[in-house]
């Protein structure tokens, strides 16, 4: 069995105590059990302290820009299916900016496992409010507070079709490497909401208050294939639940594609036109003729 | 420097030996624009050398439509000035034809509508268009009684049209091929009663080679296909749409993957995936959409990853003109984003080049790694034109294979020993493919070192972008003709295009030649990084330069000043009314006193 030790990268510049630190160990951990091959393995990040995180897991990577980190995902994932592609973001990343791209990814079940560091904050441009700010909260940039109530990532994750919706809290490692392997097995689009306290900017949202408000819905019988459940659960105000809210089977968009027995991969026939050609040769023949008048 | 730019439709030689125009209208529903693509496409494989024009409404006024085809000798990538023959179904249409309309045009008008007098000083006759198809059995085929009228006026002989009928009806058995038959022949019957044996106009005489019929986006797209695309993602646009419509069928039946994303911001970012994950892809657009690519635009260059765009260019800012003609985007494609990023912007010069710098445009960005757009525009990409055919096969052969990678298994980035970006001074290489056991590194938006790692050193900054600014010089020294030249001799004018604004040059060309004049035409194909070298060889020391383009703010030709001291001799030949630019532009121009 592979140690987490191989999935460590650089040393993250993150503030101590950083709830980051958690899922990355926590991510390391999970790729370590399940064994994931650091060559087939990609990790996708946009923008924010999170975005970082590529820097810092020894697979593959590719760190985007903000808030696209899914599509480009979606297109690593459709190019070659063989990989294990993870997600991570912020909530600014994935609920602001990125909230158009979260939506539809659930929608098409695309088959990677989207990993937020939901931190209620906007950590890398120094403090202000984040589509997932208390309403309570006040900021410099927003001393009256969002003026909104926050986005809820739970109930749009199963609005939106997600096949596997998930919370954790970075300080409760054992169930957050749990739930980040049952997420990867998932087959489909799967959200792990992890609670990730900022120790910098975020006074309201901390570890103690994640202690207190936290709870597992495993120890409350809560079925997890009962979409109505997930929902009541997801708009829970006064508690965090953690665990899987929420697991279906439902045909990826790969499982929707059209098969084309004896063709080149794309990554194949990218590497090699010539040969990618000659395997189709007769339908660039087809397609050509079509156009051809005399 | 004086300017000249375009006016109203002037005199012009379209009627004359080089070439005829034709125009049909009524009401939409009417079989006019398949009409008109039937007949094209019929004189096409007939050896003609048509080109189409649609001839959108700006407002959709009584439902009306036209269709409009050109036969010239040549079969430029150029509207007619005006039209020699048009046939009018309905009465609210004729204005809008007889604008394009002159001394010398004829127009057929159907039975029945009556009164319009023509302002363009146009010959206006009746013509049983109702009546004839009535006759045939089909009243519907009034379109086709008007093709017949038509072989007879232009001097086409009609049975090359019978292939028509069988191309549009076919699927609908033989009794209404035999119909519309009738009506054609009725139609061709009844005009040479009426005006006589001898054609009213010439078309140029048919050609005996092997001819394609299709337009820009449909080259572009077999460029793609051909160069080993499988991946394309996009968002719906006009004229940019039917890319995704032709790709995604074709893509599903070799292994390939189309996606319809939920915008432009997504579709290029799941194209530079695809890119990164080492598939090749492609995404198409216009004006807004190009707007919202431009972030990941960014992107592409930063993590070095191939992608090819299709800017299928309309004019305006904002929502613009959707269905008009315009070449408004050159600076945005060549300047467009923050920062300074290597990209490549290539403008094919007529439909079959939209196949070939399609095709270099996967090949440079696979070798360069960076993005690489592909301009074109509203003519280029709509309209249709007979060209001679394109060679899949050796535009597959071209692209070349994927070399390894030359990273030891095992070996990445963390342990110092991969360079995902290269070294300064290296020659441009890939990086791993995820999948690869050697080579693991991560692709950064961040300024970073050669390793991949983010970095703000100044002396590592200077080495990555000096790196970049080698790869510019070397993209103009590889990408294959950069520049078009065509012209023998001294020239006495220069006439300086790029996109489909070639054609109205190298129809000007071909008239100013005829006059005694010695024009050359310089088709700018690799747009940036800009080929300086090769421009200023083409552009000579003397001769005026006639830059020539779709828009007012004069884009080329101030590329083209800032590159070259070329100043005193640049004129600046611009249309901006939402229309292609006409041969007869730069012949104004080409005669103005300097």
């Amino acid at each position: 069995m592979s140690q987490h030790k191989e999935y460590q990268g650089k040393d993250p510049n993150w503030c101590p105590g950083c709830g980051d630190f958690g899922v990355l160990r926590a991510m390391q951990t999970a790729a370590a059990d399940l064994g994931l091959a650091r060559k087939d393995t990609v990790l996708v990040s946009g923008i924010g302290c999170s975005g970082n995180i590529t820097a810092y897991f020894r697979t593959y990577g590719f760190h985007g820009i903000h808030g696209r980190a899914l599509p480009a995902a979606t297109g690593i994932k459709l190019a070659n299916p063989d990989l294990t592609v993870l997600v991570a973001g912020g909530d600014g990343d994935g609920f602001g900016i990125g909230l158009g791209h979260f939506m539809h990814a659930a929608r098409r079940n695309i088959d990677v496992t989207y990993i937020v560091m939901d931190n209620q904050v906007y950590g890398l441009t120094k403090g202000q409010t984040s589509p997932t700010t208390p309403a309570t909260m006040s900021t410099k940039a927003s001393p009256m507070g969002p003026m909104a109530d926050p986005v809820r990532p739970l109930e749009l994750a199963l609005a939106g079709g997600a096949t596997f919706v998930a919370q954790a809290f970075s300080g409760d490692m054992k169930q957050l490497v749990a739930l980040l392997k049952e997420g990867v097995r998932h087959r489909g689009f799967s959200l792990i909401n992890v609670q990730s306290p900022c120790v910098t900017y975020n006074e309201l949202n901390t570890y103690a208050f994640f202690r207190e408000h936290t709870y597992d819905l495993a120890k409350r019988g809560h079925d997890a294939m009962d979409l109505e459940a997930a929902h009541r659960v997801a708009r829970d105000a006064e508690g965090v639940p953690t665990g899987v809210l929420y697991r279906a089977d439902r045909p990826t968009m790969q499982d929707h594609l059209p098969r084309a027995e004896g063709m080149p991969g794309l990554v194949a026939s990218g590497g090699d036109p010539a040969a990618a050609y000659a395997a189709a040769a007769d339908r660039f023949h087809g397609w050509a003729d079509a156009f051809r008048v005399r | 420097m004086p300017k000249v730019s375009a006016g109203a439709d002037a005199g012009d030689a379209v009627s004359g030996a080089r070439g005829i125009a034709w125009m049909i209208g009524g009401t939409a529903g009417e079989g006019l624009e398949s009409g008109g693509e039937a007949f094209a496409r019929a004189l096409a494989a007939a050896g003609y050398r048509p080109t189409t024009q649609r001839d959108f409404p700006s407002r959709i006024r009584g439902g009306d439509t036209t269709a409009t085809v050109r036969l010239t000798e040549d079969g430029h990538l150029c509207p007619p000035s005006a039209i020699d023959l048009a046939l009018a179904f309905n009465a609210t249409v004729l204005p809008r034809m007889d604008a394009r309309l002159r001394g010398g045009s004829l127009l057929l008008v159907d039975e029945g509508v009556e009164g319009f007098v023509a302002t363009s000083g146009a010959e206006v006759a009746a013509f049983p268009f109702s009546r004839l198809a009535q006759e045939a059995g089909m009243p519907r085929a009034k379109n086709m009684v008007a093709l017949g009228a038509s072989a007879a006026l232009l001097g086409i002989p009609v049975g090359v049209l019978d292939a028509a009928v069988a191309q549009q009806f076919g699927r609908k058995g033989d009794e209404v091929v035999a119909r519309n038959v009738a009506a054609l022949h009725a139609g061709d019957a009844h005009a040479r009663a009426v005006f006589g044996e001898a054609p009213r106009f010439r078309a140029p005489a048919p050609q005996d080679r092997p001819a394609m019929w299709l337009s820009g986006n449909e080259a572009a797209s077999l460029g793609a296909l051909a160069a080993g695309c499988r991946f394309a993602a996009a968002y719906p646009i006009t004229p940019a749409s039917d890319v995704l419509e032709f790709l995604t069928p074709r893509l599903a039946e070799v292994g390939g993957v189309a996606l319809q994303m939920e915008d432009e911001v997504a579709a290029l970012n799941a194209v530079i995936g695809a890119g990164f994950a080492g598939a090749r892809a492609l995404t198409a657009t216009s004006g807004p959409g190009l707007s919202l690519m431009t972030e990941a635009v960014g992107l592409a260059s930063s993590t070095e990853t191939p992608c090819v765009i299709l800017d299928c260019q309309r004019p305006g800012p904002s929502t613009g003109m959707p269905t008009k003609h315009g070449q408004e985007d050159l600076w945005h494609l060549v300047h467009g984003g923050h920062g300074e990023g290597v990209r490549v912007v290539l403008a094919p010069t007529d439909v079959r080049d939209a196949f070939h710098a399609t095709a270099e445009a996967f090949r440079l960005s696979q070798r360069f790694r960076c993005p690489a757009f592909v301009a074109l525009d509203s003519q280029m990409s709509l309209f249709k034109q007979a060209v001679e055919p394109v060679d899949l096969e050796a535009e597959a052969a071209r692209q070349g294979a994927r070399g390894p990678n030359g990273s030891a298994d095992g070996a990445d980035a963390w342990d110092g020993t991969v360079h995902p970006y290269g070294d300064a001074g290296d020659a441009p290489r890939r990086a791993a493919l995820p999948g690869e056991a050697g080579g693991i590194h991560y692709a950064n938006s961040t300024e970073h070192a050669p390793s991949g790692f983010t970095t703000e050193d100044p002396k590592v900054r200077v080495a990555m972008v000096d790196r970049r600014l080698a790869r510019m010089r070397q993209i103009v020294a590889e990408a294959q003709a950069p520049v078009v030249v065509e012209g023998e001799g001294d020239p006495d004018v220069v006439l300086l295009s790029w996109g489909s604004s070639v054609g109205a040059c190298r129809e000007a060309a071909r008239r100013l030649r005829d006059s005694g004049r010695r024009p050359r035409v310089v088709a700018v194909r690799l747009l940036w990084p800009f080929p300086r070298e090769d421009v200023r060889a083409a552009v000579g020391d003397e001769a005026p330069v006639l830059v020539v383009e779709a828009n007012a703010f004069a884009q080329m030709a101030r590329l083209l000043r800032s590159e070259l001291p070329v100043h005193e001799r640049v004129r600046e030949v611009l249309r901006y009314d939402g229309t292609p630019v006409r041969s007869d532009d730069v012949l104004r121009a080409a005669e103005a006193p300097a």
